[in-house]
């Protein structure tokens, strides 16, 4: 019997393979951040210029940042994000909408604490860069 | 020409001469001198099959070991060990030469060649393809490994899994396996043919005994090996045997974190365990029963060689 991750709407594991500290961060967040949301609306989110090489199977991925040398280890939503932006530049709005859209059963409350602290992350690593948001008119 | 070959007399003479002696060992040239007369005759003994590299062009690591005349009847004796000139352990006892020895090749291999993804896994082969037994310390590796290799698998090494970024082939490094504690006897049970040399009592990790490598690993020490499977293996006391495909992520993160060198060589260590693990089929065991444990690793890889 195949051994299972987890199967929560988005859980990003995370995995830092320092110089000398190899460490494993599991971040899975819950309902209960929805309430702390610092979400800014009016920004985009974009990839950086950094380097990204992946490899993956079945539903998971494995992503290398050439610039930080470190390697981060996505589930399919978390990977999906990420294809997303490599596409085009987008909202958290947009991008939540994309979300929910692939997952019917998720949760939007968690769905969005999840991908705040996504995108949160992500941009802290300098994998993602938030820029201001094109003008409607 | 293998150390054997010469006589014990010579041998030593030359291990303690200033220009010592280089060893093939796997990959690797290592020029040793020794000073200290018991150490020499275990490694005639544990080493007999190495080839001398007479002649070497490039000699990787310098080895020196010493030990002082006894200090006085109450003062232990101690053996120095020396790398390249440099001395990077502290003092230890002399009766624990050969121990101190087998971890200091392993620390000049970990720090220097990082050329080579280095695994922290046993490796061992037939037909060509390989099964890597990556594990951390206490879950059974080495005594699985000495258990495979008296049951028709070719030893590539214990303690590193070297694979060669341009190709993805493993490297041997047929050295001598560190049983510890309980394992000797349990090994000495199993394969009643091995050479196991004596027992040092009280170092860092208990009670160790070296299985010496099979001539025939040692011969075809420049044979390499393509990768067939990763299996993680744990010894738990009293455990049935569970032998379970693994998500080839998993055996990646896994694979990543127990690496020596991972980190240091980035990129090229991303893409190399990417294409081993896609390449592998992947497997946790857990095993109590080493004769289960080897018949289960037999039936999987006889299934794909069929």
């Amino acid at each position: 019997m195949m051994a299972r991750m987890p199967d929560s709407a988005l859980l990003v594991l995370y995995i830092q393979l320092l110089q000398l500290n190899l460490s494993i961060q599991t971040l899975v967040l819950s309902a209960g951040l929805a309430c702390d949301l610092m979400i800014d609306r009016q920004v985009r989110y974009q990839i950086s210029a950094c380097s990204l090489v992946d490899v993956a199977w079945e539903n998971e991925h494995l992503v290398y940042c050439v610039d930080s040398g470190e390697t981060h280890f996505l589930n399919a939503t978390g990977a999906q994000i990420l294809d997303y932006l490599i596409a085009s530049p987008l909202s958290f709005e947009d991008l939540l909408a994309c979300i929910t859209s692939v997952d019917d059963g998720s949760n939007s409350e968690t769905s969005a604490a999840d991908l705040s602290s996504f995108l949160d992350r992500f941009v802290e690593l300098g994998i993602l860069v938030s820029c201001p948001a094109l003008s409607d008119a | 020409m293998t150390i054997c070959a010469l006589s014990y007399d010579l041998a030593s003479q030359r291990l303690s001469s200033t220009s010592g002696v280089d060893l093939q060992i796997g990959p690797f040239v290592f020029n040793l001198r020794l000073h200290c007369p018991d150490l020499a005759r275990l490694l005639y003994e544990l080493w007999r099959d190495y080839p001398l590299a007479e002649g070497a062009a490039v000699r990787d690591f310098h080895i020196q070991a010493t030990s002082n005349p006894a200090p006085g009847r109450w003062l232990r004796r101690d053996v120095r060990f020396f790398v390249d000139g440099r001395t990077p352990f502290p003092l230890l006892p002399a009766h624990h030469h050969l121990p101190m020895l087998e971890w200091g090749l392993n620390w000049c291999i970990a720090q220097r060649s990082h050329h080579l993804l280095m695994l922290h896994a046993a490796v061992v082969e037939r037909n060509g393809r390989a099964i890597i037994l990556p594990a951390w310390p206490g879950h059974g590796k080495s005594t699985l490994c000495a258990a495979l290799i008296h049951s028709g698998w070719r030893l590539l090494c214990d303690e590193f899994g070297l694979v060669r970024p341009e190709d993805g082939a493993l490297l041997p490094l047929p050295r001598l396996i560190p049983l510890k504690n309980e394992s000797i006897e349990v090994i000495r049970s199993f394969a009643p043919s091995a050479h196991i040399g004596p027992s040092f009592y009280g170092t860092r990790k208990g009670t160790i005994a070296h299985v010496r490598p099979p001539t025939e690993s040692v011969e075809r020490m420049h044979e390499t090996a393509r990768p067939g499977w990763f299996v993680f293996p744990r010894w738990v006391a009293g455990s049935p045997l569970r032998l379970e495909p693994m998500l080839k992520s998993e055996a990646f993160l896994m694979v990543a974190t127990n690496a020596f060198n991972y980190e240091v060589l980035g990129q090229t260590s991303f893409e190399l365990v990417g294409r081993m693990v896609d390449a592998c089929d992947c497997y946790s065991l857990v095993y109590s029963d080493l004769d289960q444990a080897i018949k289960a690793l037999d039936e999987l890889t006889r299934a794909a060689d069929d």
